[in-house]
């Protein structure tokens, strides 16, 4: 987690915020890297960096979980009984259309939640994570942005 | 074993769930070391 920081002015807050925590976590990450730990999880990040994994990513061997659910009332009585955490119906609507509808990017790999526990859901993707088999090298060129969600206003993609 | 994994999906699908059970499985077995880190943003 990233600690508490001050807002420059005459900058874009969101865009600024954004971005010191997206390049703060990925030093901490390529730092963990470096020190020899492995199977480094990275999550909850804004969902238009998802297109930065492959780009920043690349020579690793990394995999990309995406999960998805057909059932948008699952979602939401998740969302509902959660112990902690956002509750945003309408942005877990929005990003929801836009992560199910995108097409799977490099090294990713979906599991479909719909109707499973998650033991279930554990189970699928360390089997996933086990036994796929991902690139290290390609080439690639980032998706269209109105793929993606992105929490920061500017980006006009809420 | 693996350098990087990420877990996407729209909020409350159950990716800290999914992530600290996956942290949990790794440790527990002691197969691999691993570090859970939770890129928690500072939302808006």
């Amino acid at each position: 987690m990233v600690p508490e920081f001050g807002i420059p002015e005459n900058v874009d807050e969101g865009v600024f915020e954004e971005q010191v925590c997206w390049e703060c976590c990925v030093a901490q990450m390529m730092k963990f890297h470096e020190m020899g730990i492995k199977n480094i999880i990275g999550s909850d990040f804004d969902d238009l960096r998802t297109a930065d994994i492959p780009d920043v990513f690349k020579g690793y061997n990394y995999i990309t979980i995406k999960l998805t659910c057909n059932d948008l009332s699952q979602l939401h009585n998740q969302m509902k009984n959660r112990k902690n955490g956002l509750l945003d119906y309408e942005l877990q609507r929005k990003c929801f259309d836009k992560i199910n509808k995108r097409p799977l990017l490099i090294n990713e790999v979906e599991i479909d939640i719909t109707n499973k526990t998650s033991q279930q859901v554990l189970d699928e993707a360390v089997k996933i994570i086990d036994n796929t088999e991902t690139l290290i090298e390609y080439s690639y060129q980032k998706p269209k942005k109105d793929l993606f969600y992105s929490w920061v206003f500017s980006n006009r993609l809420r | 074993m693996r350098d990087f994994i990420f877990i996407i999906g729209t909020s409350g699908i159950g990716k800290t769930t999914l992530g600290k059970g996956l942290f949990y499985i790794i440790r527990v077995l002691s197969l691999n070391k691993i570090w859970f880190l939770n890129l928690e943003y500072l939302k808006m």
